[in-house]
């Protein structure tokens, strides 16, 4: 609580508005909307197929690629940023093929941005799909098919009208995680105004030289969070 | 729409082996204890559980046939299936519920034959109803519509009275009735209720421990029961044992009995022949035991008493009687039943 009050006490609150308003503030928050809502969709994309597998399959390796998946939760987002380096760097694993086959440079980009806010924030996507998906019913998908319902009419028609609120909680928390994403971008995709820096990394540089704008974009970064959390609680999260 | 199935598998400790036929319009009841193989029974001719060996035939058309290679997958299979516990679609109002299989199947006119059933059923107010504020019965029409909407050949109906109170169920049991005289395909319904069976089934198998005991009517099966649990169902006495010369031999106990059969043979006496004396009973029935009584219930046609004797044995006598005898649990008390009350047949 201490930490959130110092935040409030210090606000400029009388030059918020202007503070807000600067244009590196605003490059700031257009990217970290820009990079947040792709790193997001990005998730869905690659999470909701991923939580499927886990939720509904089984298969050798089970437990080492769930593992895998929330690894990034738990991994200093420095260490992320490092690995995305060593796979996807002009000398990675994957780098050097993508820059010599397609010229496409992911480090130092917006796409790298998005990427390491992805790495970072899938993780929270796949958890809440997996447990909602866990607590479907698998006789209700059996019902279908019964029906004569083809897997796809299955999925479409009962397992994603009944697993959308958990896609939802799942791409909320997710996107959260990705607007306040730090350690991972600035260590893969750099600090390039209106290219990677995204709010965090703003607010880390604007210490040095506004510390006013920084306490200003800190707030509002706190906002976000507060809502997020307070409107996910009761209607989708079980916290309790 | 003959169904011709032969059905093996194994699951956990069940094996599962049954032999089944049942012809168009024909509704066959799957009677049986809890854990005999009934649910799975239904599951492999669906196609949710693929048998091991053996051959599921509808129709004329080969559903599955694991030693050809043939697998007719669950939806291309026209079987409908009522769920114990009905499965509708929670997100899904009942109409939409009905008319899933009909889009699955892209039959035109979906909505309209999905209402017309669920009018059938007595639903036609309840149509856009979510199945959370449909009531046990309701929810059970429902279900029901939703499996015979796609008119298909075989119905399999997984206790479809089980969960309902017991008004509900004398009256959706007569509805039921109603809609599975209209039917045209094969039908097959587990209960282990014999009311139940008594009320839908033409024919009668009795699954138990994944072998199929008895089958028949159910007139049959109950005036001639081959097991424990029809025994129990029908509450008569059932002992198992060899016959020789007006005597069967069960466990090493005697039972006088009139008949002229010899071998293996089943011995049914009703509890209401067994006669209870507090003193050793003169006069003419030859079997003639002392026991000891366990337990005394009060039943719907006189008092069941539970005796322990020479041979395990369940007596059914007037309130008077019992009264008069001074009968508690842990009597020691005399009892007698005629040679002719006991029905022997074949094993």
């Amino acid at each position: 609580m201490l930490p959130l009050a110092g935040l409030v006490v210090r606000a400029p609150w009388g030059s918020a508005l202007t503070q807000l308003r600067s244009p590196d503030a605003l490059d700031a928050l257009r990217l970290s909307l820009v990079c947040s809502l792709s790193a997001t969709a990005l998730s869905i994309a690659l999470g909701v197929p991923l939580a499927w597998v886990q939720a509904r399959l089984t298969f050798p390796g089970q437990s080492l690629l769930r593992a895998l998946t929330t690894l990034p939760m738990v991994l200093p987002p420095v260490v992320g940023g490092v690995a995305l380096l060593l796979a996807f760097g002009r000398r990675g694993l994957l780098g050097g093929v993508l820059f010599d086959t397609f010229g496409v440079r992911l480090p130092f980009s917006t796409a790298g941005a998005i990427l390491a806010e992805t790495f970072v924030a899938l993780p929270f996507l796949v958890i809440t799909v997996e447990a909602g998906l866990r607590s479907v019913d698998v006789r209700l998908e059996e019902a279908a098919r019964t029906l004569g319902a083809r897997p796809w009419t299955v999925f479409r028609r009962v397992t994603l009208p009944l697993v959308a609120p958990s896609i939802f909680a799942g791409a909320v928390l997710c996107w959260s995680r990705a607007l306040g994403e730090f350690g991972a971008t600035i260590t893969f995709a750099g600090n390039f105004p209106g290219q990677t820096q995204t709010l965090p990394l703003a607010v880390y540089l604007l210490l040095e030289t506004n510390p006013d704008a920084a306490v200003v974009l800190s707030l509002l970064l706190v906002a976000v969070s507060l809502v997020v959390l307070v409107s996910l609680r009761d209607r989708y999260l079980r916290l309790t | 729409m003959t169904l011709d199935a032969r059905v093996q598998l194994a699951l956990g400790s069940l094996q599962l082996d049954v032999d089944l036929t049942a012809r168009p319009g024909e509704v066959i009841c799957v009677l049986g204890p809890n854990g005999a193989g009934k649910t799975t029974l239904l599951r492999a001719l669906a196609g949710l559980a693929p048998i091991a060996a053996g051959r599921i035939e509808l129709a004329g058309t080969v559903l599955d046939d694991p030693g050809a290679g043939q697998l007719v997958p669950v939806e291309d299979r026209e079987v409908g299936y009522l769920f114990q516990d009905y499965q509708l679609f929670p997100h899904l109002s009942a109409l939409e519920n009905v008319a899933f299989g009909l889009r699955a199947r892209h039959v035109r006119d979906a909505v309209s034959i999905a209402r017309r059933w669920l009018e059938r059923v007595g639903l036609g107010e309840q149509l856009s109803a979510r199945p959370a504020s449909l009531s046990g019965g309701q929810a059970q029409r429902v279900a029901l519509a939703r499996a015979l909407a796609t008119d298909p050949r075989l119905v399999l109906l997984d206790e479809p009275l089980a969960a309902l109170d017991a008004t509900t169920k004398v009256a959706l049991r007569r509805e039921l009735r109603k809609h599975l005289a209209d039917f045209q395909g094969a039908c097959l319904l587990v209960t282990h209720d014999p009311v139940d069976a008594a009320a839908l089934a033409g024919t009668v198998v009795v699954l138990e421990a994944g072998r199929v005991s008895q089958r028949g009517g159910i007139a049959e099966i109950t005036a001639h029961p081959r097991s424990r649990y029809v025994a129990d169902l029908v509450g008569v006495n059932l002992w198992r044992g060899h016959a020789a010369a007006g005597l069967v031999d069960v466990e090493g106990v005697d039972v006088a009995a009139a008949t002229e059969l010899e071998g293996d043979v089943f011995a049914r006496l009703h509890p209401r022949a067994v006669a209870l004396f507090a003193e050793p009973p003169h006069g003419s029935p030859r079997n003639v035991w002392p026991g000891r009584a366990i337990s005394v219930d009060a039943g719907s046609g006189g008092v069941r008493v539970q005796i322990e004797s020479r041979l395990p044995i369940v007596a059914e006598v007037t309130p008077a009687a019992v009264a008069e005898l001074d009968i508690a649990a842990g009597a020691d008390l005399w009892l007698s039943f005629k040679a002719s009350e006991v029905d022997v047949y074949p094993a």
